[in-house]
């Protein structure tokens, strides 16, 4: 087996796209070889890639040379048509009449060439790929450079094929007069080093490359910022406060990374701390240490892309340090002028902001989300109406301040601080601080219950809002995030155990945007997000959509308890007894149903409409029935009000399967009297209403 | 070398006067960037396969004005600009080089290309590239142009814009730009540096844009700006340079009203609209009747 080793070197590739599109390079490279024949993808075989700024590289050690020459079938002309047609069909095979070969088919008996396909050499595959790669390369932007017809995502220079250890020849035709031809031809890190290196393949290659200065596995260059900044940081008795996005986007902006450490301006330390990373990450792609406490301290970590040398480096941290003041400078000018008014102040000029045409300004949005919250929070335990009205009114105040203009991502955050520094009370300040919380599924919950009861009217009030005007996600598309603001709804009901008329409060919501009611495929849609939450909660997707009742959104807190109580009781031999016994009723009754002899009262399929089948106990005969019967009339006929009634209540049914099955011992259904027939009929029916009423069992798959 | 802010963009013009750019002067009209200049704009489209330029452009700015006051923003200040198509194969190379040519150490400083694609909306016009960042200090922008009024670029344009206070002030190691030393003079024999230029216009065009420029007037010179725009692009000759230069005029209008807060954030998007169609005749204009006279 073959080494064949690809590199494409380009400008500088955006860090971000970097680990996803050398993903793909390795991917497309082996499933059109292997698509090819041209690929082994047994136990030795192994594909190694790496990539930097400008570098992309692939390797694959399984590849074949040479494709197997394979016979091909062609058909010609059925047997008896006219000789023109024989003769045509031969020379455009390339075959002698005599090589024809006859055979029967479900539509006759017709001519066959068989030709010999001979296998191709890689050598004349890679051009093809090549360009295939580049031209459908799903790049998030890509652009044309000079005259070039087709686009990369920043100007690609030169295309490295080795096999083996040999160049294999062939060229990229950019269209437009652009050729790139393949070379072997390595490049260290340009600041160091000029002329091309000879590529064998990919181990030396990379060896070759750390010692002209490029460590160009994006793994290697992660550990290595890590391992140096971890160093830096312990030798000031401090820690790196860990930013796993930040470090990945570095190491995407550096070949031979440098790790040094900068010194803060103390006049800048009476910055928030959000303030002090979040300026220093966002502009500057700084890393920020913290002391035992995880208080921000004076210093920062860049990553510059030059060796080491401690002339330079001092100059290099000089610099930065010059541009770091430059930027807290502006972080605390924001920081003091911003101070300076009371939210109430700024809450006014939210009329100058539209929140989303059609959904007025966002100083409106506010009123809503004020009256929304003290409604929400008095359905919560230890919830002060007053607090989450107050804080509900203040929450967007701070997107027009200048802090927050500056650094979006600042948002309630900076909103509590400023509340703060106007004596506005704890628990405001905290639920203005958290009332974005949660942003998916494993941001955490806003503290308090009253950043609950702000967060839920804010999530209500957008996802009410964007519904009644049609705006709604579709496929990957979610623009609004009201994915994401319905699943935060569900995280809290279901992890601070809520229990709210969610109808009631969309209601609310609806008649506050001045629409009647809410959109018919809202709730709808919050219980499909509420099984997908259930689902990722390792709930088997079965049981979610038995005990789930589609856009039922009353009482989700009782909807979830139910679920992960069945869930429970079908985990013990006592629920399955009962999914076996209610198994084996419904199979009886839609085996009536089947035979159209129902009249009816029995043998409703699970989508029909159930109400009580009415049983006569006179006519009765065996105690097998009396005693099915009572223990049916015994059964709950909802599911109860709150977990320790919801659990007590599925306990229960598990109580049902005993009766069953010695009814199903000693009872006959198919009596010779039609009506006591009908009756061991109805008698069933009830049983399986009764249970429906709690779950679909029909939906349970094991 | 000489670091003195005259000698940073002599040193440029000398340069890429040396790279074979054309050295044009300022466009004499207030506009935001130097891209606005019409030898980046019409000519990244227009009938020449080669065009290569370099100059200064005076960069306004109303919304970032601060009175003086702050040591890193100004209301007006420079942009050097190099516009070169089509983009030359060693294009980061050349940019290179030109750092060098200011006195710029590269193999000492950390030089990096960080992701920053350009658009502008109301010149209907967006390219990809990075900032160079120089010891952290965004110092360029690097852009391959795909589009201008709308219309792609065949071939694709190099833009260059260096902030020139910036680069000054990085490489003179200052920390406020008025003490930027402009001509290398020390001033107890008469020599300036940025402030004593400058400080006072700050002062007084923060105040003019801000607070006292009258609306009804620059609204009514929007509106002239577009209509004049408008009648050159419809006469029977049509004229696309001195219609852009009505479009140049509409843009700045709008950036004095903005800073006057006189423009809501719906209306916002209407009058980037309305310049960019502006902008979009202007280039359609040149395109058509460039290629006209080239085949007559």
């Amino acid at each position: 087996m073959s080494e064949l080793f690809i590199e494409f070197i380009c400008e500088e590739i955006p860090a971000r796209m970097q680990k996803n599109s050398i993903r793909h390079m390795a991917e497309f490279i082996s499933s059109k070889l292997l698509e090819h024949g041209l690929l082994d993808t047994s136990s030795a075989a192994e594909t190694k890639s790496a990539i930097g700024p400008k570098h992309m590289v692939v390797s694959l050690s399984g590849v074949i040379k040479q494709q197997v020459d394979r016979l091909v079938e062609k058909r010609g002309p059925k047997v008896g048509a006219p000789h023109q047609a024989i003769y045509g069909f031969c020379k455009s095979a390339g075959i002698s009449e005599t090589q024809l070969v006859t055979k029967k088919t479900k539509k006759g008996t017709f001519y066959f060439a068989e030709i010999l396909e001979k296998g191709r050499h890689i050598e004349t595959f890679i051009p093809e790929l090549v360009y295939n790669l580049v031209s459908e390369f799903p790049w998030p932007k890509s652009q044309r450079w000079a005259t070039s017809k087709l686009s990369w995502v920043r100007p690609l220079h030169h295309i490295n094929v080795v096999l083996d250890g040999q160049l294999i020849r062939g060229s990229l035709d950019l269209g437009g007069d652009m050729t790139i031809e393949f070379t072997n031809s390595g490049y260290g890190h340009s600041a160091y080093h000029n002329g091309p290196f000879e590529i064998s393949g990919f181990e030396l290659y990379v060896n070759k490359m750390r010692d002209l200065d490029v460590l160009v596995d994006f793994e290697e260059r992660q550990s290595f910022i890590l391992k140096n900044a971890s160093k830096i940081a312990e030798q000031k008795g401090l820690h790196l406060r860990r930013d796993d996005n930040l470090l990945e986007e570095v190491c995407g902006l550096v070949e031979s990374p440098n790790v040094l450490c900068g010194r803060i301006d103390d006049i800048f330390m009476i910055l928030p701390d959000e303030v002090l990373v979040t300026s220093m990450r966002v502009h500057q792609k700084y890393f920020a240490l913290e002391d035992e406490n995880g208080k921000i301290a004076p210093y920062f970590l860049l990553v510059a892309d030059r060796k080491p040398d401690l002339q330079n480096d001092a100059l290099i941290i000089k610099g930065n340090e010059r541009v770091l003041r430059a930027r807290l400078s502006d972080a605390l000018f924001f920081w003091n002028s911003d101070k300076a008014k009371h939210l109430k102040e700024y809450r006014k000029q939210l009329r100058e902001i539209t929140f989303y045409e059609g959904l007025g300004q966002l100083s409106e949005k506010v009123d809503r989300v004020e009256a929304l919250a003290s409604m929400i929070a008095s359905y919560i335990p230890e919830c002060s109406e007053a607090d989450a009205f107050q804080a509900a009114g203040l929450c967007k105040s701070d997107l027009v301040t200048g802090m927050v203009v500056e650094f979006p991502e600042l948002q309630g955050v900076m909103g509590s601080y400023y509340a703060s520094t106007h004596d506005v009370a704890t628990p405001q300040v905290v639920a203005i601080r958290d009332h974005y919380c949660p942003q998916g599924a494993d941001d955490k919950l806003p503290e308090t219950a009253e950043g609950i009861a702000v967060s839920m009217a804010d999530k209500i009030d957008t996802l009410v809002g964007f519904f009644g005007i049609n705006v709604k996600p579709t496929g990957s598309k979610d623009p609004f995030a009201l994915r994401r603001a319905a699943l935060g709804i569900l995280r809290m009901i279901d992890e601070r155990s809520i229990s709210l008329p969610l109808d009631e409060v969309l209601v609310k919501a609806a008649n506050l945007h001045g629409f009647n009611s809410f959109d018919d495929e809202l709730a709808l849609f919050i219980t499909e997000r509420l099984k997908v939450r259930l689902r990722d909660k390792n709930i088997s997707h079965d049981v979610v959509s038995a005990a789930i009742v589609d856009a039922d959104i009353h009482n989700l807190q009782i909807q979830i308890e139910k679920v992960k109580a069945i869930d429970k009781m079908l985990d013990t031999s006592d629920g399955m007894k009962l999914l076996e016994g209610w198994r084996r009723a419904s199979n009886i009754l839609a085996a009536e149903a089947k035979k159209g002899k129902n009249n009816g009262d029995i043998g409703q399929t699970s989508s029909q409409a159930i109400s009580a089948p009415s049983v006569d106990a006179s006519l009765f005969k065996l105690s097998a029935e009396t005693k099915l019967f009572e223990a049916a009339q015994s059964l709950p006929d909802d599911v109860g009000e709150n977990e320790n009634e919801i659990y007590g209540t599925i306990h229960r049914f598990s109580a049902v399967y005993e009766p069953i099955k010695i009814f199903f011992e000693t009872v006959i259904v198919n009596d010779d009297n039609p009506e006591i027939r009908k009756n061991r009929l109805n008698l069933l029916s009830l049983v399986c209403t009764k249970i429906r009423n709690i779950a679909d069992l029909g939906k349970i798959e094991k | 070398m000489q670091t003195d802010f005259q000698s940073i963009f002599l040193n440029l013009q000398t340069y890429w006067a040396k790279q074979g750019c054309i050295i044009l002067q300022p466009y004499d009209m207030e506009v935001g960037a130097g891209t606005f200049h019409p030898a980046t704009i019409l000519r990244s489209l227009g009938p020449d396969f080669h065009w290569k330029a370099a100059y200064v452009q005076p960069s306004r700015r109303p919304t970032d004005g601060r009175y003086g006051e702050n040591p890193n923003r100004l209301q007006h200040y420079y942009q050097f600009q190099t516009i070169m198509k089509p983009s030359p194969a060693n294009s980061q190379e050349l940019y290179l080089g030109s750092l060098q040519a200011i006195g710029l150490d590269i193999h000492k400083h950390d030089i990096r290309f960080v992701e920053d694609d350009w658009e502008s909306p109301s010149l209907g016009a967006w390219g990809l590239g990075w900032e160079v960042w120089c010891d952290g200090m965004e110092v360029s922008q690097f852009t391959y142009f795909q589009q201008v009024g709308g219309i792609e670029c065949d071939p694709v344009p190099l833009e260059l814009t260096y902030g020139l206070e910036r680069l000054a002030m990085f490489v003179q190691e200052i920390e406020n730009v008025y003490e930027l030393d402009w001509d290398g003079v020390p001033t107890s024999r008469g020599g300036k540096v940025y402030g004593d230029i400058f400080n006072l216009a700050e002062k007084e065009f923060s105040k003019w844009n801000f607070e006292l420029a009258d609306t009804a007037i620059l609204l009514s010179h929007f509106n002239d700006a577009e209509a004049e725009c408008a009648n050159l692009l419809s006469a029977e000759e049509v004229l696309p340079l001195p219609a852009y230069d009505q479009c140049m005029k509409a843009s700045h209008l709008f950036n004095l009203l903005d800073a006057r807060g006189v423009i809501s954030v719906t209306e916002r998007q209407s009058y980037i609209g309305r310049v960019r169609q502006l902008a979009k005749g202007c280039c359609d204009a040149w395109v058509a009747k460039t290629a006209e006279s080239n085949s007559s």
